[in-house]
């Protein structure tokens, strides 16, 4: 993950993210296409996620340095949820959720 | 006359003077108001002061106590509550700019519940900004500027409870309540050396409290002892309608007159590996303290992702909770300035990685199950450092805070756990002994902590400078 990070110009992508919505067609449309195919490869899901999260809540407040905060936030998000692949989960696995049904109403 | 020393006796001890009529409860909340003004404020520990309630409230007590009317333990004894904690016609901030005029209309349940047993609500204390889930990493975190440790006013004094632990480490008020989601108790009460007890998850509702993880929030007191947490916990424990998760209390408070014998405890193995060598002299002098009353094994906890869940849970939550918050660019508001960008990732965390977090939660609970079953206690201690300075990243000099992964398992367990003082460390600043017990054995976990605290005296070691 942080290794296709690296490879990747942050800096033109988040630029073009702080625009905000239209940040992300700008760079499929210019960061992508105007690479060589092998600089080409899919963005990774952290910065998939962050362009979700400028599409999300665009504005004028994002600067580079935000992004890349957040980000690195994504990337640890991420990070976790490989952690908790580590563990065996089988269809019977339940999440220990707060919900529970209502009581029977008494006549 | 009220003498400054007298600031840190216990709730039993200020009961009996109550009692015998040696002070009222309107002089002691007098006493306690002026000392929250005083050194509170110079710590930076108090939101509000609730000076007119707090008298109303005395004087009440006072004469309910004439008349022969005894709410119990906490009849006329002041206390402070974390900003959190709704109150009614009082601003509750949760410790973020934001929210400084919000004012609900009800009281918290717990806070409720206290005025039901005659306690007096003398402040709302400070706090790390919404709890601490946007991710601070130093302590200007909070409106009312960073809180300084009751020992130095150099060092942190922890958070999220941070105003809940300095009260009680500068001797401000007699008992407060915090709250914790992952450590917000244990970690400024063991930096402020007093005692503070996190409870089983569910035991008390938090009716009334800000959500910052629903399945995690737990509200526990921050007492002089385990004793009187016990105290505390008797008053405020019990179902809600509100709050489904709260339960009927049944045992869990109960405290067993003598403890098991033998009784069984473990440490966590590794738990010294990255503490400050005084930090591990301390805990093997308590070990040695402990192993009195029976055995104690080193164990290795089960290998599972226990910081991932709890990581996981709370920023799923915590973004769902503060959803329009963040949309609506108050967070921009927030006084650290990573708190400010700390709620955005959240927005886009997968919700299989969520709902896969509270799977691996339920393999936790399963697998702590027979440890517990097997262990009275568990051990290590609650910091791996002394508190550090107030100007410093937390990762200059934290070493991550936690010992080892005793504390966030606790939390993902719902376990009870207790920090009590150990002993001077590096600087001469106070080091805690965390316990843990298994879930709904609060009142076995405090009877434990109760017996260490009577066979030490770090508990009744305070700042020299609040005594006179």
């Amino acid at each position: 993950m942080t290794e296709t990070v690296a490879t990747f110009n942050r800096r033109a992508f988040a630029q073009q993210l702080a625009v905000g919505v239209g940040g992300v067609g700008c760079w499929s449309s210019s960061t992508a296409m105007a690479q060589p195919a092998a600089e080409g490869e899919p963005p990774s899901m952290a910065l998939l996620l962050l362009a979700a999260v400028v599409a999300e809540c665009p504005g004028e407040h994002w600067n580079e340095a935000q992004l890349s905060d957040v980000l690195q936030d994504i990337e640890g998000d991420l990070g976790r949820a490989q952690l908790l692949r580590t563990v065996p989960l089988t269809n019977a696995s339940e999440p220990a959720t707060m919900f529970r049904a209502p009581a029977v109403p008494q006549p | 006359m009220i003498a400054a020393g007298d600031a840190f006796l216990t709730i039993d001890e200020w009961g009996r003077r109550l009692r015998g009529g040696e002070v009222t409860s309107l002089a002691l909340t007098d006493f306690f108001l002026a000392r929250l003004k005083t050194i509170g404020t110079a710590h930076n520990a108090v939101v509000t002061l609730t000076a007119d309630r707090a008298r109303e409230e005395a004087r009440l007590a006072d004469a309910d106590l004439q008349r022969g009317r005894d709410r119990g333990p906490l009849h006329g004894i002041p206390y402070g509550a974390k900003d959190l904690l709704a109150t009614r016609g009082i601003p509750t901030t949760w410790g973020a700019t934001p929210f400084r005029e919000q004012v609900f209309a009800d009281d918290a349940t717990v806070i409720e519940r206290l005025r039901a047993a005659g306690a007096v609500l003398t402040a709302k204390l400070a706090m790390i900004e919404l709890a601490g889930g946007f991710g601070y990493r130093q302590a200007h975190a909070s409106f009312t500027g960073p809180a300084l440790n009751a020992w130095d006013r150099s060092c942190w004094a922890g958070g999220s409870s941070s105003g809940s632990g300095i009260a009680l480490g500068a001797g401000l008020v007699p008992f407060a309540i915090g709250s914790e989601t992952s450590g917000s108790i244990l970690n400024p009460a063991g930096a402020n050396g007093v005692t503070g007890f996190r409870p089983t998850y569910g035991l008390v509702p938090r009716t009334g409290a800000m959500a910052l993880s629903w399945t995690l929030d737990k509200i526990g007191p921050l007492c002089r002892t385990a004793h009187d947490c016990l105290t505390v916990m008797r008053a405020i424990a019990g179902p809600d309608e509100e709050d489904f998760t709260a339960f009927e209390v049944g045992t869990t408070l109960d405290a067993p007159a003598t403890l098991p014998s033998p009784c069984r405890m473990a440490r966590i193995a590794g738990c010294l590996r990255t503490v400050q060598p005084e930090i591990a002299d301390r805990f093997e002098a308590a070990c040695s303290v402990l192993s009195q009353f029976g055995t104690i094994d080193e164990i290795e906890l089960p290998d599972l992702p226990y910081s991932a869940v709890v990581g996981t849970i709370i920023t799923g939550e915590m973004a769902a909770a503060f959803e329009d918050f963040i949309r609506s660019g108050q967070v921009q508001e927030l006084t650290a300035p990573e708190d400010r960008w700390g709620g955005y990732a959240g927005l886009v965390l997968p919700a299989k990685d969520y709902i896969n977090a509270l799977r691996v939660r339920r393999k936790i609970q399963t697998a702590l199950d027979p440890v517990c079953q097997q262990y009275d206690v568990l051990l290590a201690p609650t910091l791996a450092t002394v508190a550090g300075p107030i100007d410093r990243d937390f990762r200059e000099w934290s070493r991550g805070f936690a010992s080892s992964s005793l504390g966030v398992a606790g939390n993902a367990g719902g376990l009870p756990g207790i920090t009590v003082p150990m002993g001077a460390g590096a600087n001469g600043l106070p080091t805690g002994l965390q316990l843990v017990s298994g879930a709904r054995r609060d009142g076995l976990l405090l009877t434990i902590a109760t017996a260490y605290q009577q066979r030490t005296g770090w508990h009744r070691q305070h700042p020299e400078r609040y005594q006179s």
